[in-house]
């Protein structure tokens, strides 16, 4: 079967609207470390590379103009530090709580930026950031979504982006 | 004169984060006061008077677009100027909370000077510099 116009345009721009969900994730990783922990993105690696390393998870929920979520995965060596950094406290003197509040903190500032960035004329009700007890890698597998991998040099942050309801074109 | 302050976030680490940039600033602060959503701020209010009310937006029980409805509706708190600091930084959403009253806008991830500069300005326009 033949597909229309409309929907071989459509086909066409799925790599292109990938591309700029990828950008705008990469930029928002980028900004949120650099102005909030002081933090360079070295590199990108492949998901690959680190998935055998062990991570805290946290996930966020969005809707509104668009519907998905965002999963986080922040290594364990570099948790304790991105939170010494933010409270201002020496490693040794951070609880679990403290640790896990930052990694939430820090889903939910990428969240709002890759939104803000994507669609900042819309309005969105970003939910509530939970450390997450699904399975990262098992639902990746199912939908990898938008992923990406960033080597800190002190460990590193996968972010898994999914818009299941896309904006309506004006 | 130093500044009584009221932030309002559910996240405990951000709470923890503002007032670090609060006392790091240079600003002279006085009393730091903290709530997790807004009815919690809306009891403090009750009891405490402040000169500045930062406040995010997603939060449980009450949001921040219902606090600040609820801030602008009473008389007593008129001059008390809200700040919006969150991470729903959409160009609707700015539009809206400040058509809500809130005086200015902190987009999360902020740096300290930025947080520092928008209070000032903020102070500035609404105790016309009389400090």
């Amino acid at each position: 079967m033949v597909g229309t116009s409309s929907d071989q345009a459509h086909e066409a721009a799925r790599p292109r609207e990938a591309a700029r969900v990828e950008r705008c994730l990469r930029e928002s990783v980028e900004e949120v470390l650099e102005t909030m922990f002081f933090l360079t993105v070295e590199q990108e690696v492949d998901w690959a590379e680190v998935s055998a390393k062990e991570h805290l998870f946290a996930e966020m929920d969005f809707q509104g103009a668009a519907e998905g979520r965002l999963e986080l995965a922040v290594s364990a060596d570099l948790a304790p530090m991105l939170a010494s950094g933010f409270f201002g406290k020496d490693e040794s003197e951070l609880s679990e709580a403290e640790i896990r509040g930052v990694v939430c903190e820090l889903a939910n500032m990428l969240c709002g930026s890759v939104l803000s960035r994507l669609e900042s004329g819309s309005l969105f009700a970003l939910g509530a950031p939970q450390m997450m007890t699904s399975d990262l890698e098992k639902l990746s597998r199912m939908d990898p979504g938008h992923r990406k991998v960033f080597d800190l040099g002190c460990g590193d942050v996968k972010t898994c982006f999914w818009m299941w309801r896309e904006p309506e074109e004006a | 004169m130093a500044l009584d302050v009221l932030i309002v976030d559910d996240s405990p680490a951000m709470r923890s984060f503002i007032g670090r940039v609060l006392d790091l600033s240079g600003m002279e602060i006085g009393e730091r006061l903290e709530a997790g959503h807004g009815a919690e701020a809306l009891e403090i209010l009750n009891k405490s008077w402040v000169d500045v009310i930062l406040t995010d937006i997603n939060m449980p029980v009450m949001n921040g677009e219902e606090f600040l409805t609820a801030v602008c509706a009473r008389g007593d708190l008129r001059t008390v100027p809200v700040v919006v600091v969150s991470t729903d930084s959409t160009g609707s959403r700015v539009e809206r909370m400040m058509s809500l009253g809130a005086k200015g806008y902190v987009k999360k991830p902020f740096s300290p000077e930025l947080l520092r500069g928008e209070l000032e300005r903020v102070l500035e326009v609404s105790h016309g510099g009389n400090e």
